[in-house]
Formats: structure tokens, sequence, C-alpha cells
């Protein structure tokens, strides 16, 4: 193969989930059949490098200043949604009406990864929470042991200020049957149970 | 010649660590009764309708079966032993703790079922939330220690031989042992023999006592973690800070 080909297979791995065989196959098809998507990926790729860094208030990918949620002066500037990563944000503007802003930590405190709250931009965080302006924050973080470590640690921080925080509530799934529920699921349902 | 095949069903297991693998699998590092540490991969197990899902939680007393040669196995069954332990947040800097010091310090495929059996006491304790936290580390600590092979000498006088009195001031040095501070001993650290007997006998009510267990404790097993600084302690002090 030649040395270029091999170049361009490598390359390709660094994609997540992405083996060898897989690789060739990507790059064999890009050569072979669809040259102009390959160039635009490659193009939009270089772009997209150049371009997208991070939104100054909430940390998420964006290529302007602020992203097009902060900016958007219709959102309810006085709610504040906490989550670990951009897909989690998007997971949680397109499956609820939530209409307030976005915190995005672009991870989880991991205590075996070193991950705390420097790389989390905690720091950030606290500097908008005492701008003032915030009523709630709403603390979207996985259900994971890493995941409530960082809403308990966030909690306080915000607890602190005097502002209302709030855990989004974990239970049974939509159209779930008990029975075939996970044990830890169903307690937390129990637990977190609420009047009707 | 390769390795031979290994089934192992039903251990009495916890999770450690775990990192994303591949697409949606999970690579998880367990700590089991009979086996020690494993290094195990759950297929799949980030699928939505995997079998693993909402089990392979860290602190979780589990049973599991795997199955494979060589260094990395495969994850075939989970389930939840006894009943769940939800750490409270307060305690669960304090139990990845201990999962990072049976990461560093024990060894893969060894099994060492004092230690095992310590953890999940430790855990379990931790689930209460008004627990002595301080006091559950450092027994865990001791059995630690002692099961590696540094059993701690606390009952008598490493030069003398004379035993240990409360009011009187040791040195513990190195691989040795306590000596009284009067001995022109240099290196080491020292500690009241009071808290020495403290530590002997398990009870960590003093707080004077308890403070000084920890030097000594910090002491014996920064040799035995090497320079990399323990993570857990890093992300605690940095979050206390705040």
């Amino acid at each position: 193969m030649s040395k270029l080909l091999n170049e361009l297979i490598e390359s390709l791995r660094c994609l997540p989930g992405v083996g060898p065989k897989t690789a060739q196959r990507m790059a064999f098809h890009l050569l072979e059949r669809n040259r102009d998507a390959a160039r635009h990926l490659a193009k939009t790729m270089e772009r997209s490098l150049d371009d997208i860094g991070h939104c100054q208030q909430c940390r998420n990918f964006s290529e302007a200043g602020l992203c097009d949620i902060c900016a958007n002066s219709a959102r309810d500037s006085s709610l504040l949604c906490v989550v670990e990563s951009p897909a989690d944000q998007h997971a949680v503007e397109h499956a609820t009406n939530f209409r307030g802003l976005y915190f995005v930590l672009m991870g989880r405190l991991s205590p075996l990864d070193g991950i705390g709250p420097d790389e989390l931009g905690l720091d950030q965080l606290v500097k908008r929470l005492d701008q003032g302006g915030i009523n709630e924050v709403i603390v979207a973080t996985n259900s994971t042991v890493e995941g409530e470590t960082t809403a308990h640690y966030i909690s306080e921080l915000v607890h602190q200020r005097q502002i209302k925080v709030s855990r989004i509530a974990h239970g049974v799934p939509i159209g779930g049957e008990l029975e075939h529920v996970d044990s830890g699921t169903l307690s937390r349902a129990f637990s977190g149970r609420h009047l009707v | 010649m390769g390795s031979p095949t290994s089934q192992v069903e039903l251990q009495p297991a916890y999770i450690l660590h775990n990192h994303a693998y591949a697409e949606s699998s999970v690579l998880l590092d367990v700590f089991t009764r009979d086996f020690g540490r494993v290094s195990l991969i759950a297929k799949g197990a980030k699928r939505p309708r995997s079998s693993f899902r909402g089990i392979l939680q860290a602190f979780q007393p589990l049973l599991i079966s795997w199955r494979g040669k060589g260094q990395v196995h495969t994850l075939v069954h989970a389930e939840i032993d006894s009943s769940l332990n939800t750490l409270p947040a307060k305690t669960m800097m304090s139990a990845f703790y201990l999962n990072e010091l049976v990461m560093r310090l024990c060894h893969q495929g060894e099994a060492m079922d004092t230690v095992f059996s310590r953890y999940g006491d430790s855990i379990l304790a931790l689930s209460n939330p008004d627990v002595a936290i301080e006091a559950i580390l450092r027994s865990f600590e001791k059995v630690l220690i002692s099961e590696l092979g540094y059993q701690l000498v606390l009952h008598n006088d490493a030069e003398s031989g004379e035993v240990i009195q409360s009011q009187n001031y040791y040195r513990y040095v190195p691989d040795k042992g306590p000596v009284q501070v009067s001995s022109d001993s240099v290196q080491g650290l020292v500690i009241t023999g009071e808290s020495l007997l403290a530590l002997q006998s398990d009870s960590y009510d003093n707080p004077r006592c308890l403070k000084d267990i920890k030097r000594l404790m910090r002491f014996v097993l920064t040799p035995l973690l090497g320079h990399k600084p323990l993570r857990s302690r890093e992300l605690y002090r940095a979050l206390q800070r705040n």
C-alpha cells in the first residue's frame, strides 16, 4: 500500500471505535466512491479545528464568543442547568421544554483519573453564580458515582451562595415495567416518590 | 503455548474503576475475593438494553462471572449481591481513596481475602453518613499494610524490646519499628506510645492519637506508593479549598 494511503488509514484510527479494518474500509470508500464528500469533510474539519472554541459563558463548543443559546436574549437567564457534556446538553435541550441557560462541565469529577474542579471550569461556574441573577441551578450530571460526586460538590457551591439548587429525578423509564427495572433505579424511584 | 482458558462463576467482587472501551463497552478494574484484582471487559455495557446497565457501579457488592484467557477476561454475568450500597456524597471521596489504594498496592491475580473482606466492611460502614470516616480509613490501611507483608510493630520497642509505654515518645523507623526517642536514631517520625497502642487496639476515639496515626500511616504508605501522588487525596484537597 502506498505511504500516503497508509497514513490516511492510520489517521482515521483516531476516531472512537475505529480499528484498522474499519479505517481501511473508510479510506477506500472515500477515495474510490466519494472524493467530493471526502474533500468537503477535510475542509470542514480544518475549518472546525480553526474556528470552534468554547463559549465564554457556558463552555460548550462555539465559533462565536458566546454560543447561540447564551446569546439568545429570549432565554431565561435566571435558570442554569449544569450538564457533563455537549451531548448531554443536546439531549436536555431536545427532550425538555427547558428554556434557561446551561453550563457544560466537559467532564465529571473523577478522583482516580485526576479530573478535579480546575479541569471542569468550576471557578468559572462560581464566578457566574457570584455575578447574580441566577435563581435556580439544576444539576443534571449523570447518575454514576462520579456524576453523583460532581452533583454533590456543585450543590455545595450553590448552597453556600443562597441560591436554590435542584437535582434531576431518577426513576422508572416511561413504558418500563417494574419487574424489569434494575434494583438500583427502582430503589431510587421509590425513595424519590412524589405526592400526586 | 497459550495460557489456559479460565471460567469463574459468581465470584464476590467490587468494581474499583472503569474506562470506556470502544463504542459501547467498558473496561473494568475489579477487586475479587478469590482472584484479587482482575481486568475485565463488559461488552456492550453502555447499550440501552444491556443487562449490565445500572449494575456495574463502583462500591456495589456484586457477584460476577467471567471467562477468557490472558490478562483481560470477558465479563459474562453480573448481579447485585445483597442489598444496595448507596454511598452518601459525604463519604464518597473516602471510598474513592480506598479504591485507589487497592488499585495502586494490590497486584493483579493475587488473592487478598482479608483485605477484600475489610474493604467490604469499610464500604458498608461508609454508607452511613455520620460514621467516623478517619477511623475506617486508618483501620483499612492497617489491614492492607499488614497483608502486603509490612506488619507494623506496635507493642514493643524495636531496639530495647521493652513494651511500649503510652507516656513515652517513639521514633518510627522504616522496616524496623518504634524506637524510644532517647536512643540516637535519626530517621523516622516521632509518635507517642499512646498513639501506637491506640492503633494496635484499633481505638480511634482520641483525636490527638488519630492525627499521629494518620501521620504514621502516610509515612509507611508513601514508600509503597512510590512517587506518584494519590489522585483522590489531591482532589479531596482541591475540593476543600473551594
